[in-house]
């Protein structure tokens, strides 16, 4: 059975078809969702209000193929983070020093764990606006309309967790980025 | 601008966007989190929770409701007088009736104005509660002002000095009609001398008295 005849099981209501489609998701999704919020319990929580969602709204989804679909599915469990985070205040706006450039090179030969490992330590207002940024590919704009922030305060942000991800490099021994300060 | 600089993770971005890129921090238990969902996802009794919200309004409304109503109705109660400021203490006039026993009773009526506190008698000796306050009546009817003959008002007339008794507070207050009849429709009940003598029918002196029949316990 392929993924879009699952779905077409799903939205009938089959609970055959709609725990293949949770069985395919949640691992991921789970990982996600942890890399957005550190404590395991929320992140679950955040899971199945995601899964929720998905299931109720399986009608309104047009598939366009499996990517679309996890695209979509990854775009909830994203929305629902930040709707988690947004009821706790996790922003601070003091930056002095701003990163300018980075070098690709030792970046990429850390592995997915310790990049992971790396992210997670990050204050969670940095944390989300890394993550919204650079894993997710949002624009500031799109970053400020989803976090109810201005523009700038998303662009500091982004900043800070830059500098401190350097810190934290340096410390581990990987020194690749030049620093500009203004 | 962004992209630009965002591209400097795009390995990072590849390696945490892949599906299977974190196994480690994969669900602990998948049964027991799609229980959870199962759960979650069954559908709500919509027609209870209807009920729920339409109770919860009845409530609020009630609660809403009671204390306007009695407050209204609390509003009606009070008498306009007691609502409107005190102005100028202005008292009722009460007719005061003094008794005069000069020969002739005489009601006068005067306006005076009554004391705060109604005069209770107490005496020392009496460990009775006070009696509780007279509650104010009308004003008194005003009684005709007669004048009596003294001849038969003195025998009722209390002496100088004393209240006056309730005989004659009796007389005054009940205003009798008074008839006038000739001597000779009286006539003497003795027949031991004639009600009037020829010659002083002749004279034309006619004894006439004026007798007032007082009717008072008749």
């Amino acid at each position: 059975m392929n993924l879009s005849e699952q779905i077409e099981d799903a939205r009938r209501g089959d609970a055959a078809a709609q725990r293949q489609l949770f069985d395919l998701f949640a691992d991921p999704l789970m990982a996600l969702c942890c890399r957005y919020v550190k404590n395991r319990e929320d992140a679950e929580e955040i899971l199945l209000d995601g899964f929720c969602k998905f299931f109720r709204h399986l009608n309104e989804f047009r598939y366009q193929g499996d990517a679309a679909l996890y695209a979509w599915i990854k775009r909830i469990m994203v929305n629902e983070c930040l709707m988690f985070l947004r009821r706790r205040p996790i922003f601070s706006l003091e930056t002095e020093t701003v990163a300018e450039s980075l070098t690709e090179e030792p970046l990429a030969s850390l592995s997915a764990g310790e990049i992971f490992d790396l992210i997670v330590r990050l204050p969670t207002g940095y944390r989300t606006v890394f993550n919204l940024h650079v894993i997710e590919g949002m624009e500031h704009k799109e970053i400020a309309a989803a976090l109810g922030i201005s523009e700038g305060t998303s662009k500091s942000q982004l900043s800070k967790a830059r500098l401190l991800l350097q810190k934290m490099l340096s410390k581990r021994g990987i020194n690749y980025v030049k620093r500009k300060t203004r | 601008m962004s992209s630009e600089k965002h591209d400097e993770f795009s390995s990072w971005r590849s390696l945490l966007g892949s599906r299977d890129a974190l196994p480690e921090h994969a669900l602990d238990s998948r049964d027991r989190t799609w229980e959870k969902l199962t759960r979650r996802l069954q559908p709500q009794p919509a027609g209870r929770r209807r009920n729920l919200v339409y109770w919860m309004a009845a409530a609020c409304l009630f609660l809403v409701l009671i204390p306007a109503a009695l407050f209204v109705h609390s509003d009606r109660k009070i008498p306009a007088a007691t609502v409107a400021a005190p102005g100028p203490a202005q008292a009722p006039t009460v007719r005061q009736y003094i008794y005069r026993a000069e020969g002739d009773v005489i009601f006068r009526s005067a306006e005076v104005t009554p004391r705060a506190k109604p005069l209770t008698r107490r005496t020392a000796r009496s460990t009775a509660p006070p009696a509780p306050a007279v509650p104010e009546a009308g004003p008194l009817p005003i009684p005709e002002v007669q004048l009596v003959q003294p001849p038969i008002t003195m025998q009722q007339q209390p002496p100088i000095g004393e209240a006056p008794s309730r005989d004659s507070a009796h007389i005054a207050l009940t205003a009798r009609q008074l008839r006038v009849v000739h001597i000779n429709e009286i006539g003497n009940p003795n027949h031991s001398e004639p009600a009037m003598t020829s010659r002083d029918k002749r004279n034309g002196a006619l004894d006439i008295r004026a007798v007032i029949l007082l009717k008072t316990r008749q």
